[in-house]
């Protein structure tokens, strides 16, 4: 019973990363599109924000009406989030307010320049995988492009740079292999799985894979938001879990 | 953009030899402190905390200045003339401590040398190719915008350090040390800022003393201890701003810049070899010249520095022809092209 509920929630978890890119992405291309459009969107980033730690509050100290309990949740919004969940709407808020600058690096990324930063983001990951199997604890301090950040410009990079057709099948080929060292990972040590770490090379892949499966041909930017209502509901399950 | 100032390069070197002097200070005033000068050593302490923000503030200066748009020769070179000397300076102090090679490796791997400054430096030039495109063609605006972002980013965290909150900051890559690179490109690109030149060193200044003030009087709640505290990034600046847009005469004499370049080109490796000068030495209780603690560490500081350079002269020289025979003058000449 604990498996499968622990189980589930990785799961959950990890549809929120991908929602996150997609929406990282989603912000990226709304942004060069025009600049009132981008404005609404972080404003829903905020909203967002707010409403998903409002939701974890109000579950851990109930509903009271009075200034003390108005500052103590401005208090918290301000200090951190409550919950996972509320750090993933938070990261994305982060994101989003830095859009503009990421905006400017991307624009002048030449073909070769876009694989490179593919490379490093990934290569981070890695290195990060390495570190973890081989016990070994060298934290590189002050990386940028980690968290989600490093998923949203991975997952932009792939669907922006122009690949061979043998280049694809490799791709292909290795976000199989991910999703096969994931499962076999969780089923060999369920207790010790590294699937619930955010810098798990093969998750970013698989989790990549996906995002670059839904969006090939779509335009995320068009996508009706779902966002703040996605937000309510990862929050309520991650606290009644 | 650079922008074009008298004394342009003197200055900046001058600031490096001046981050330098600053990090043997700070390092050398735990060993000369006894009972009878605690308070005032933890205010020099808290002073020259400055010494890595200035080292930071010139690498990220300089390196979002210049790209030639090739990745892996950028990485190449930076690993050559910043990790392997680091590395071997590293496992020396380790042997010296008892240490051997075999067991300095597994220390390596366990994260039990964990020399900051280096993996700080390391991860943000993984990263500074990709920034350089980034303010390649941004506007001056925007680049005000960004820096003020960093800016209201660190006083909400000296803020929540205050009032006992956990701040968030884990989401945001433009924080922790790599603030330091930024805001040192920033400041210097942005021209419409070098007319508040005083205004910086005001903010310094009170910086510093609100600093000291918490050093002396509020010991529980001392911000400025903390690494990304406002007044740590004011008095950073200050200081950047003092001596880099200075246009003293002293610096446009022909003979100071070339001492200063030459002093300025050794300061790496002056940072790497002041631990191996720095432990024997107050090992040996040479420094004890007075009873005054002042006096000593200002004695021990100056000596530790006057050796240190005497040492890193030889071990840039001895680097320098190490790679030339390796690489049958390829690398070396490859560096100086790049």
């Amino acid at each position: 019973m604990f498996h499968s509920l622990s189980g589930l929630f990785i799961v959950l978890k990890g549809i929120t990363s991908l929602v996150l890119v997609f929406y990282g992405y989603r912000l990226l291309e709304i942004f060069s599109q025009g600049k009132r459009q981008y404005e609404k969107e972080l404003l829903l980033c905020f909203f967002t924000c707010l409403l998903s730690q409002g939701i974890c509050y109000v579950l851990q100290n109930g509903v009271h009406i009075s200034i003390r309990y108005c500052y103590r949740y401005v208090r918290t919004v301000l200090a951190g989030p409550l919950s996972d969940s509320a750090s993933r709407w938070y990261e994305l808020l982060i994101f989003a307010l830095f859009v503009p600058f990421l905006s400017c690096m991307l624009v002048h990324l030449n073909e070769k320049m876009k694989r490179s930063l593919l490379f490093v983001i990934l290569g981070y990951f890695t290195f990060f995988t390495i570190e973890i199997f081989g016990n070994i604890t060298i934290k590189i301090a002050c990386y940028p492009f980690l968290n989600i950040w490093g998923y949203i410009l991975a997952g932009w990079l792939l669907l922006h740079i122009a690949w061979t057709r043998k280049e694809k099948t490799a791709g292909i080929i290795c976000w199989i292999l991910s999703i096969v060292i994931l499962e076999l990972e969780y089923f060999c040590y369920p207790d010790a799985s590294q699937m619930e770490d955010f810098y798990f090379i093969f998750k970013c892949i698989t989790m990549l894979g996906i995002f670059c499966l839904l969006c090939g041909k779509r335009r995320p930017e068009k996508e009706i938001t779902i966002l703040p209502v996605l937000a309510g509901i990862v929050a309520l399950v991650e606290v009644f879990i | 953009m650079i922008v074009e100032r008298k004394g342009y390069q003197t200055s900046y070197g001058l600031l490096r030899i001046l981050a330098c002097i600053l990090v043997i200070i700070h390092h050398f005033d735990a060993v000369v402190l006894d009972a009878s000068c605690q308070q005032g050593m933890a205010v020099v302490d808290n002073l020259t905390m400055v010494n890595n923000g200035l080292f930071f503030m010139l690498s990220g200066k300089f390196a979002l200045e210049y790209f030639d748009g090739n990745v892996s020769a950028y990485y190449c070179k930076r690993f050559v003339k910043i990790v392997v000397p680091y590395l071997v300076i590293n496992c020396m102090i380790n042997m010296m401590q008892g240490y051997t090679i075999t067991e300095y490796i597994s220390r390596l791997r366990h994260g039990e040398v964990y020399d900051w400054f280096v993996y700080a430096v390391i991860g943000f030039y993984l990263a500074a190719p990709f920034f350089y495109y980034m303010f390649y063609d941004m506007k001056e605006k925007y680049k005000l915008l960004f820096l003020l972002s960093i800016v209201v980013y660190i006083v909400m965290n000296t803020v929540n350090e205050y009032f006992g909150n956990v701040f968030y900051t884990a989401a945001n890559p433009f924080f922790d040390t790599l603030s330091f690179f930024l805001i040192g490109y920033l400041i210097d690109n942005i021209v419409s800022l070098k007319r508040y030149k005083w205004y910086f060193a005001g903010a310094g200044i009170a910086a510093a003393c609100v600093s000291t003030y918490e050093t002396l009087y509020l010991p529980g709640v001392n911000t400025s201890l903390y690494g990304l505290c406002i007044t740590r990034i004011c008095m950073c600046v200050a200081v950047y701003v003092l001596v880099c847009w200075s246009n003293s005469r002293i610096i446009q004499d022909k003979n100071i810049q070339k001492i200063v370049k030459r002093l300025a080109d050794l300061t790496y490796y002056v940072y790497l070899v002041h631990g191996l000068v720095q432990e024997p030495y107050a090992a040996s209780h040479s420094y004890i010249i007075s009873k005054n603690p002042y006096i000593r560490l200002a004695a021990g500081s100056l000596e530790i520095i006057a050796v240190s350079f005497v040492l890193a002269y030889f071990y840039e020289r001895i680097t320098r022809m190490i790679y030339k025979i390796a690489g049958k003058k390829r690398i070396w000449g490859r560096l100086k092209s790049n």
